[in-house]
């Protein structure tokens, strides 16, 4: 019995060690962190890995990849891994990660989640005298500024317009009543969330904050707006969906002609229907209204605060090469990206051309944590509107309550 | 059958006559119904579609012989019974035909609703459409192609990871899980079944209780726990988490299991001379392989479909599993993904898992603790 | 059986030997103590730690969070603000959705073991085999695919509906007119109600079916001999033979259906996703919710908390009501 008793123990010790021995040593390598550069110049020879998460797909994902490629070959001392994560997990899979030390050295995305981001103390700052910038659009470069520290650069500016099929529509409307009429017949898709859906807000001269970032969307008079997106919702031949993907399908199956969308789904839209037949121009004015204005946004490339200093110059080198004017004209035409490079010849695309048409018309994302919480309760009373649960009015009341609430404002 | 002529009292046969007028509507419907199907089988047949396209004209025939061949044998079996009611004058070979196939009916209504989902994905993942949506209900729709299943196979995701690394992955991650309930859920509850020991209660009642807390809230204490001993972006982490969502069921299930079973024969065989251990292994264990075996697979199904911890925790595309580029094909942004290559890939993750639970089925009833079922 | 409280083991080592079998038993507890002490207790401890500050996701980093007593509690009991969050419809909701469901699983699952049960069914093993089918699928596979099914415009749902000449465009995820609207106790069931719940009957009677085919096995054919003799129908025979036999077997299974249904998460999520305004919303899901989209790891762990407590009070009173019934049957 002592013997067997022995036994056990001392196996169990040895499991004990085994483990402890298994565990610093994790083969797996924690991409930031465990960078070998010195803090010097000397990280231009060291080799050096970096990784990128961002959430494209198809073509974007495709012609993002193809430029790391050709910076990987042309810098032979960098090495890039690339994680394609769906859109909607990217943010928390990278809030989560780089809070606990790990994460990419580089995360892509839209501005607002850059905001929540610097909160959580996860950005390293980019120097302010970094080559690359002087090319880009100032305002799009003012827009990776946060209390003053420039944490983001803009790889391309995004703007929702109209998509429109150039097989069905000769001349695209002149204003929304017309383009009603028309969509009786050749269809119209529109998203019901809270992103595609801000515009009506701006044609009715709504505001989504004020100056103290509160919700004044219900003293403001959008629930016109709102309103009026319900008729047209109602109209005969107008999609209304929540599921932004059933509604592109729509759009590049040719069911519906006309679509509001932003400028990533234009190589989906081009391969399925022929470059020939897709259109973009700007949103039809609302007779008795102004121009409906759709979110201006940059989709911002950031660094990691948790990268060695060898990661971030690697990380600006990248940003340098995905910044140039020759990669901006490669995105440019695969995936009719309006590039964040002025030097970019953006003639030689008509789709980009009327998206920038819509750049006028549109408003910028305010870049502050507080839009945040404006996403599910808005998308809430878009919902409630649509489903005649409550009229715009209380729907936006109910909204802003929500949203000041979480803001605490 | 035997007709034994059972003495009725009055009042059984006033109810063997309403019954009885049933069962004779039933024949009478049935026989119409028969040779309804027949010629309706019989029309299908003649009066194809003009189209040449073989996966709708086969189909088409085949439902038109065997609506015939289900019209001729019901046809045939009503008329039997019908011609033994005229000589016997007796309800009762009517009513029990009636009642057996009532209840194949009542099973084939429930086959037919246990077997149209998946048919229906099976017929999805054959699509030829690229991105578009199913506009038909076909069993296999117009153009079938394996498609699907080939892209499935080689470029399941857009991460560089092949579909190889996915299965492997999930594999050593699901059997770990169940590797580990077993072992250290099967020697947890021998002890608590059969010692006395101080904290017994408590450390029962705190495995219970465990077992019914909501599992969504431990991500970020498992994380910032795996993290620190660095083994959270390997598989071996991600088994161990899923292993402490498992084992509180282990326990429990193995204890009440090893309790149903007599102590007389680890008393035997401690009277031979074994020692506590060896009655365990040698005794014990045999025995309660239907429950190790339930363990075993409720482990290994929550390894194997579980994506939340591990689109969190991983990050290196090569420790990739099945589930997580399942997740990744459906929802808002994932537009690009057709509907047949999600079938395919459903169909493809849910083989193995079904493989394994008929393998482990016949252990399924006597493996659960259920108190009064015999092993 | 009684999970909760342990009955007296049979053969029991006398009380010198109690201490020795006692640091026996410790060694057969260690390594399952030792790995659920850290990857189960831990972070359970944790959550209960949690549930008392106002961590969010910047404290996993930056600074600790503040100790702010019960205040989380209160506001999960009574409102975050977060769009359509009541936890009493919640609550309600998931005690109709539990007890509808485990009664359809029961009831089907019965249904089918006896009739698979008939002597010389023809049939019988290939009905027994197909019918796991949907308890064999992985539930992320089965919602997947009855969210696809539910569909609006291309779903298998709506599509058998158009061939069969009925209207077949029905909003079953969508449609937000409830069916059942009794506000005032916040029972609100609207179509995606009864769509998840086919979805999730589906894939739950053939555990029952499975259960009772087993427990169908033990009842001696004599019993139902006699009852013959005696000139019982099959209805009779049915109420009083059958199902009284089996029910020790069911007892427990049932029990068991609802702790699964009760935190069935990946069913509800993936197929409405919570439903039209959160009204198919249950307790898990919703908790995740507060992980996964909000990052209130504080207000999620006192969520969690006080679903464990309602979850430990359902499970102490189907406890005593199966153990009340069991000498009965003893």
């Amino acid at each position: 019995m002592n013997q067997r008793l022995l036994a056990l123990i001392s196996a169990l010790v040895m499991l004990g060690l085994v483990l402890a021995a298994c565990g610093p040593a994790a083969e797996t390598p924690e991409p930031a962190g465990q960078g070998e550069g010195e803090p010097t110049e000397a990280a231009m020879a060291e080799p050096v890995t970096i990784t990128v998460w961002h959430g494209y797909i198809e073509t974007e994902a495709e012609t993002f990849a193809a430029a790391v490629d050709d910076f990987m070959a042309a810098n032979e001392d960098v090495t890039v891994e690339l994680l394609a994560v769906p859109f909607d997990q990217l943010q928390s899979k990278f809030q989560t990660d780089a809070a606990a030390g790990g994460g990419s050295t580089l995360i892509t995305g839209p501005q607002d989640r850059m905001a929540g981001y610097n909160e959580a103390g996860l950005l390293a700052q980019i120097p302010d005298d970094a080559s690359f910038l002087s090319e880009l659009v100032p305002a799009a470069v003012e827009g990776g500024r946060i209390g003053g520290v420039l944490v983001g650069v803009p790889l391309n500016n995004k703007v929702v317009a109209m998509f429109y099929n150039k097989s069905l529509v000769e001349t695209p409307p002149a204003d929304f009543d017309e383009l009603l009429a028309a969509a009786e017949e050749l269809g119209l898709a529109i998203t019901s969330d809270w992103f595609h859906n801000y515009m009506w807000v701006s044609a009715f001269g709504a505001q989504l904050f004020d100056d103290d970032y509160r919700c004044v969307l219900d003293e403001t008079g959008a629930a016109e707006g709102f309103a009026y997106f319900k008729t047209v919702c109602d109209s005969p031949g107008v999609t209304c969906d929540p599921n932004d993907g059933d509604m592109d399908i729509l759009f590049r199956q040719g069911l519906a002609a006309f679509r509001f969308q932003g400028p990533w789904i234009a190589g989906d839209a081009i391969s399925d229907l022929g470059e020939d037949n897709v259109g973009a121009t700007v949103i039809p004015p609302i007779p008795g209204a102004d121009y409906p204005r759709t979110w201006n946004q940059s989709e911002m490339i950031q660094i990691s605060a948790n990268a060695s200093e060898a990661e971030q110059a690697a990380a600006l080198r990248l940003i340098e090469h995905l910044t140039s004017a020759e990669v901006q004209q490669t995105f440019l035409e695969a995936a009719n990206w309006i590039p964040a490079n002025q030097n970019v010849d953006t003639s030689v695309n008509q789709v980009v051309g009327g998206f920038l048409d819509q750049v006028p018309y549109s408003d910028p994302f305010p870049v502050v944590t507080e839009l945040n919480a404006t996403w599910d309760p808005m998308a809430n009373a878009v919902t409630q509107v649509l489903e005649e649960v409550l009229t715009p009015e209380e729907a936006l009341v109910e909204a802003c309550e929500l949203i000041n609430t979480a803001n605490n404002k | 059958m035997a007709h034994i002529q059972a003495h009725t009292s009055p009042a059984r046969r006033a109810s063997v006559s309403a019954g009885g007028v049933m069962a004779i509507g039933w024949t009478a419907l049935a026989i119409l119904l028969s040779l309804g199907l027949v010629v309706l089988g019989l029309y299908v047949i003649a009066v194809r579609p003009a189209a040449s396209d073989a996966t709708s004209a086969v189909p088409k025939v085949a439902g038109g012989l065997v609506a015939i061949a289900a019209g001729a044998i019901i046809l045939v079996r009503y008329s039997r019974v019908a011609r033994a009611y005229s000589r016997e004058r007796d309800v009762r070979v009517l009513r029990e035909t009636m009642n057996a196939d009532l209840v194949q009916a009542f099973l084939l209504i429930v086959l037919a609703s246990v077997l149209f989902p998946v048919l229906w994905i099976l017929s999805m993942s054959l699509d030829p459409r690229d991105f578009s949506r199913p506009t038909g209900l076909t069993i296999i729709p117009p153009g079938a192609t394996l498609d699907a299943y080939a892209r499935v196979l080689t470029n399941p995701s857009p991460n560089p990871v092949t579909f190889l690394q996915l299965l492997r992955n999930s594999l050593l991650v699901a059997a770990g899980t169940a590797a580990l309930a077993v072992a250290v859920g099967t020697t947890a509850a021998y002890a608590f079944s059969r010692f006395n020991f101080p904290g017994r209660r408590i450390g029962m009642l705190g495995f219970v209780l465990v077992l019914m807390i909501p599992p969504g809230g431990t991500l970020a204490p498992l994380f910032v726990l795996l993290t620190a001993v660095g083994l959270r972006t390997s598989l071996v982490g991600l088994a161990i988490a899923y292993t402490s969502t498992a084992l509180p069921f282990a326990i429990w299930n193995m204890k009440g299991f090893i309790d149903a079973l007599p102590f007389d024969l680890e008393e035997a065989a401690m009277i031979d001379g074994c020692s506590r251990t060896q009655g365990f292994l040698r005794v014990i264990l045999p025995l309660a392989v239907p429950g190790m075996a339930v363990t075993a697979l409720w482990g290994f199904l929550t390894g194997w479909s579980e994506f939340i911890l591990a689109w969190t925790f991983l990050s290196d595309p090569p420790t990739f599993t099945l589930p997580m580029v399942l997740r990744g094909m459906v929802g808002q942004y994932a537009a690009g993904t057709s509907w047949a290559m999600f079938s395919a890939m459903s169909i493809v993750m849910s083989i193995p898992a079904v493989m394994v639970f008929f393998f482990l089925q016949r252990y399924l009833v006597s493996g659960l603790a259920a108190g009064g079922v015999k092993g | 059986m009684a999970a909760v409280t342990p009955t007296p083991q049979p053969g029991k080592i006398e009380v010198g030997k109690a201490l020795w079998e006692g640091r026996l038993a410790y060694l057969y507890i260690l390594p399952a103590f030792l790995i659920m002490a850290f990857i189960t207790f831990y972070p359970i401890v944790y959550q209960v730690w949690m549930a008392f500050t106002n961590f969010e996701l910047r404290h996993l980093r930056l600074q600790n969070p503040e100790f702010v007593g019960f205040e989380n509690f209160v506001r999960v009991l009574g409102g975050l603000p977060i769009p359509n969050y009541s936890f009493g419809r919640i609550l309600v909701f998931n005690t109709v959705w539990t007890f509808v469901n485990v009664f359809l699983h029961v009831t089907l699952g019965i249904l089918v073991a006896v009739a698979l049960n008939i002597k010389n069914l023809p049939g019988k093993r290939l009905y027994r085999s197909l019918f796991i089918i949907p308890w064999a699928l992985p539930s992320l596979v089965s919602g997947m695919v009855w969210n696809n099914m539910w569909h609006e415009r291309f779903g298998a749902v709506n599509l058998l509906l158009q061939e069969l000449g009925l209207p077949g465009n029905i909003r079953w995820l969508q449609e937000t007119q409830p069916v059942i609207n009794i506000p005032q106790i916040g029972l609100v069931l609207p179509l995606s109600f009864f769509a998840v719940l086919i979805a999730n009957v589906w894939l739950g009677w053939p555990f029952m079916m499975s259960i009772a085919t087993g427990a169908l096995q033990s009842i001696p054919e004599e019993l139902y001999e006699a009852a013959l003799v005696d000139g019982a129908s099959g209805w009779q025979k049915l109420w009083r033979i059958t199902l009284p036999m089996i029910r020790p077997a069911m007892v427990p299974a049932t029990m068991i259906g609802i702790m699964m249904t009760f935190n069935q998460f990946n069913v509800i999520y993936f197929v409405t996703g919570g439903g039209p305004l959160g009204l198919t919303q249950i307790l898990v899901t919703q908790g995740f919710n507060l992980v996964n989209q909000q990052g209130w790891y504080g207000v999620a762990s006192a969520f969690n908390l006080i679903v464990f407590l309602i979850l430990a009070v359902i499970t102490l009173i189907t406890n005593r009501i199966s153990r009340a019934t069991e000498p009965y049957y003893a």
